[in-house]
């Protein structure tokens, strides 16, 4: 039996990426003084996940650095040495290089080495100072695979040695390597019999904590099950059970039965007694339940070294579905901490043999936050598991971590691809319209007399907008996925610039469609890079003005009415008028002395502005503020700016929900509809055939508030037939793109609404003066109109016609 | 004349190639087939929407269950027969290299299965519907269906239906 691992390295690679935003998230937030022991387990753990997956993966290189990081992470958290600075930045630095060969291995490339190197050898010298300088390069060197025993793990296997098994299989035709570096994670492997001449067979032993099951589950990945017998020895512990063993021998399991199948059974031996009086052995949870065990075991110190494995109980072969039910378990843990409890230690069996079963695919990352907060529980028993868990949300100080867990943490989810999520959108979109066609014919009929069917039309029609929503939904994605990203940003750029700045984070969990998350973290970006440079002032300065040494961002996101709102404050010096204007003459901008602040703002994102005293790597370039504008045009936003002097400044991003859907004002031209995004429309009117002028007899302008906008009939400029050609009976709609305004001449204004974009070159091509096409109500097709595009084919016609001079600009 | 030999030898071995299901339409007078497996499904004509700047033989866009799909009328685009358009009009829907298209058309006939054999290479003339695009001709029940190379007739730059660049990529 071949096995193939490479179709499951999709899963591995955004896995990984998992762990290592959640190491980062949780090393920023670590307080370097008091580091918190769960949080530290946490980033532990996530190195340790990294750790096996990579060479479970074959990506060796990866291994060899998380070993190295894993090692020193270990020291901290047994609390043989004390975590400095200098440990947190190398372990920022290991994340950052395994990112990098993460990425590399992704796109199919071969890292490159050097970096990994340097790391290494960084994580060395930190651990040779951890061990108070008397191991100087001699500790585990970068060569290594995974396979070799760890400090942890030996600890780990040899505490909760429980079980040995004798396992013996006839040698299949491929590589066993893999199989035996597996087992060798898990516990002790001796080997007392490789195949000869005179048997075929593979006879070893395996010292581990693991479920027998677990272990088959592991082995039959490479061998036929049928010829593979797995014997426990007697040699063992007291007292283990495999998953599948006889339940009710071990006295303490009698209100297992029946639950017996999922449920790790315990290991009630001595070793951990103090927990066993916190622990929660409710039925109820003993399905899926994990946890608990395991913030008992994190609850006994010398349990300690389990942990990196008791996250990943959960990941059990194909089990992984049946997520926690993390608060209620809390929840019960705590309120029935003192009953009978006898499941403690088990996960330590289960855990450690679980960690390669399915390779870890289903390992959720939410399990950490549970965990922490578990464990927390556990340790101050008595305190209601949930009020915990708020207050750690609360706690403003951390919020990333809170939120990188969080966003993560939620229930379980299954990885789905954006193809049949669109699909499905499309799909329900076809309902909708199906549905308001019947009920447009139910309309036509005596209601009366079909009453029933209009009762459920009616249903019908608030089921399929039910399903809708749902739908949409699911493009949905938390905005902590681009904010957990920033912590690190100000920490690294806070250092450079040698200011103290603390970033505050609200509104993490406000959602937005996935394809803005992504277009939405280079702005936000420059933004926060903007206020940490221009913004805030030196800790002298501030101290000088009576401000806090500590600066602050505030990022904060929210819905407002259809909008999603994300703002980044600062309590810095606030934008410089003066400067701004003296600048803007500078580049030859109009401005006025008495403009009013907020279009004095706006100049700032004019091209080539900068008004930073000297250009730093960081920013005051003057290429930034402009391209922030256009992305955020792009994505259909607004940008606002709020200053005081000496106060600080807020930059507020307004968003469509999704870039799916478009506000859009329909507007008829003949027999057809076009859509006219919103976010350009100035107004509409009548016009006044007054106001109307011609320029050379050709190109006509008219006059809206003294000013002359160039008209362009849209009838004329698409080829189509409109029904007026007169400007008294049609509208005149004024519109605004880049800064320039025309007139867009239509028959009439039909109505506004939100209309769902649809590809028009999926099946076509491109078309000049079109974005692209959606679906009205009525499932017609209507074209949205590209106002930028129109002005600039309107100019080209224009110019085409020698005669027909026009106006430019404004 | 070397050639010409060769060219009948390959002949049945073309054709043999050839030998499946075609879905049969009029044009005007004209009988054409294509290959069933590029139909996806056929539908009356209504509710296009005009495309601003398409040449006359695109006829919109419709929406095909939430999918915009262009319409072209391969009446006007080759002169054949009036384009008039009623509840009795007709589209074929191709799935085409993983685009969809419709094209109007006179009628649907049928549904043939052409063994290899009695599908020929077609002559070299001039026409409004060149010959690159038509893989053979066949006769079934003394008619002559012109056997159409679609996926070759649609993506060409002549059908503007694809991007210029997209075009010569493909």
């Amino acid at each position: 039996m071949s096995f193939d691992l490479s179709q499951f390295n999709q899963l591995f690679f955004e896995e990984t990426a998992e762990h290592l935003a959640t190491m980062e998230s949780l090393m920023l937030n670590m307080d370097v003084q008091s580091p918190d022991m769960d949080d530290l387990n946490a980033v532990f753990r996530a190195a340790h996940s990294i750790k096996g997956n990579s060479g479970t993966f074959g990506f060796n290189d990866m291994t060899a650095v998380t070993h190295e990081l894993e090692t020193l992470l270990d020291l901290v958290r047994k609390g043989e040495t004390d975590l400095t600075d200098e440990m947190v930045d190398v372990t920022l630095q290991a994340g950052d290089v395994l990112g990098g060969m993460l990425e590399a291995h992704q796109n199919g490339e071969e890292p490159d080495q050097e970096p990994a190197k340097a790391v290494i050898e960084e994580l060395n010298r930190q651990l040779a100072i951890a061990k108070g300088g008397d191991f100087p390069q001699s500790e585990p060197q970068s060569g290594q695979t995974f396979a070799e025993e760890l400090p942890p793990q030996t600890e780990a296997t040899q505490s909760a040695l429980t079980q040995s098994y004798l396992i013996r299989f006839p040698a299949p035709d491929q590589e066993l390597d893999m199989l035996f570096d597996s087992l060798k994670e898990l516990g002790d492997l001796t080997i007392i019999d490789a195949p000869s001449e005179d048997s075929n067979d593979w006879l070893f032993s395996l010292q581990t904590d693991s479920a027998k099951d677990d272990l088959k589950d592991l082995i039959t990945f490479m061998v036929p099950e049928d010829n593979l017998s797995i014997e426990e020895e007697l040699s063992a512990d007291d007292g283990s059970f495999g998953f599948f063993e006889t339940v009710g021998s071990d006295e303490s399991s009698d209100d297992d039965v029946g639950y017996g199948f999922f449920d790790d059974l315990e290991l009630s031996d001595d070793k951990a007694p103090q927990a066993a009086a916190k622990e929660d052995d409710d039925p109820g949870f003993g399905f899926f339940d994990d946890e608990p065990e395991e913030a008992s075991s994190d609850s006994s110190d010398k349990k300690d070294s389990t942990q990196p494995d008791s996250d990943k109980s959960d990941a059990d072969p194909g089990y992984g579905f049946f997520d926690e039910p993390e608060e209620s378990s809390a929840k019960e843990m705590s309120s029935s901490s003192d009953k009978s409890s006898e499941k403690e230690q088990k996960s330590d069996k289960s855990d450690q043999g679980t960690e390669f079963d399915g390779y870890g695919f289903f390992e959720p990352l939410k399990n950490q936050p549970a965990a922490k907060q578990e464990n927390s529980s556990a340790k101050s028993a008595d305190k209601p598991a949930p009020a915990k868990v708020e207050t750690a949300k609360s706690r403003s100080a951390k919020p990333a971590a809170a939120a990188a867990v969080k966003g993560g943490g939620a229930d379980s989810s299954i990885r789905v691809s954006v193809e049949k999520v669109d699909q499905l959108i499309n799909q329900v979109g076809e309902l909708v319209i199906t549905q308001a066609m019947l009920a447009q014919m139910a309309s036509e009929v005596d209601p009366i007399l079909h009453e029933k069917m209009a009762n459920g039309l009616a249903q019908l029609e608030r089921n399929t907008r039910d399903l809708q929503d749902s739908v949409m939904s699911i493009r949905m994605m938390p905005i902590s996925i681009v904010f957990s990203r920033f912590p690190r940003v100000v920490r690294d750029l806070a250092g450079k610039l040698n200011k103290k700045v603390k970033l505050e984070m609200v509104g993490e969990n406000t959602e937005l469609d996935r394809s803005m998350i992504e277009k939405l973290t280079d702005p936000l970006t420059h933004l926060i890079r903007n206020s940490l440079d221009h913004g805030i002032e030196s800790p002298e300065a501030r101290a000088a003005a009576g401000k806090d040494q500590t600066g602050t961002i505030l990022l904060r996101a929210s819905h407002q009415g259809g909008n999603i709102v994300v703002e980044v404050q600062d309590d810095g010096a606030g934008l410089n008028r003066e400067r701004i204007l003296s600048k803007a003459q500078e580049k030859g901008i109009a401005v006025s002395e008495n403009m009013p602040d907020s279009e004095v703002w706006q100049l700032i994102f004019a091209p080539g502005f900068s008004t930073a005293a000297a250009v730093t790597d960081v920013s005051g370039r003057g290429v930034g503020m402009d391209v922030v504008k256009r992305n955020i045009t792009s994505l259909g936003g607004r940008l606002e700016i709020e200053s005081m002097e000496g106060i600080g400044s807020r930059i507020s991003i307004r968003l469509p929900l999704t870039l799916a859907i478009l506000d859009g004002l329909q507007v008829a031209l003949g027999d057809e509809i076009y859509i006219v995004p919103l976010t350009s429309i100035i107004g509409s009117m009548q016009p006044d055939p007054n106001d109307i002028k011609t320029v050379s007899g050709e190109g006509a302008v008219i006059n809206v508030r003294d000013e002359y906008l160039p008209i362009i009939k849209l009838g004329e400029l698409l080829n189509m037939p409109a029904e007026f050609n007169d400007y008294e009976q049609g509208i005149m709609v004024v519109l605004e793109s880049d800064g320039k305004r025309v007139g867009l001449f239509v028959d009439d204004l039909v109505g506004q609404s939100q209309v769902v974009i649809k590809s028009l070159e999926a099946n076509y091509r491109k078309v000049d003066g079109v974005s692209g096409a959606t679906i009205l109500g009525t499932g017609r097709v209507a074209l949205i109109l590209d106002v930028e595009e129109l002005i600039s084919m309107h100019k080209k016609r224009a110019k085409k016609k020698p005669s027909g001079m026009l106006v430019q600009g404004v | 004349m070397a050639e010409q030999i060769a060219e009948n030898q390959d002949n049945s071995e073309y054709g043999r190639l050839l030998g499946q299901e075609y879905l049969t339409f009029s044009l005007g007078d004209e009988h054409y087939a294509v290959d069933i497996l590029k139909v996806q499904e056929i539908r009356g004509y209504g509710a296009v929407t005009k495309i601003a700047n398409a040449p006359s033989f695109i006829k919109g866009v419709i929406n095909l269950r939430g999918v915009i799909v262009p319409i072209i009328d391969l009446r006007i685009k080759f002169n054949l027969g009036k384009a008039h358009y009623d509840e009795f009009t007709i589209v074929i829907v191709l799935n085409l290299a993983n685009r969809v298209v419709g094209m109007v058309v006179d009628g649907v006939s049928d549904v043939v299965s052409l063994a290899g054999d009695e599908i020929k290479n077609p002559p070299d003339f001039s026409a409004n519907f060149d010959s690159e695009y038509i893989l053979g001709l066949a006769t079934v029940d003394e008619q002559m269906l012109i056997i159409a190379d679609i996926e070759k007739l649609m993506s060409s730059e002549e059908m503007a239906l694809v991007d210029k660049t997209r075009a010569r990529a493909e």
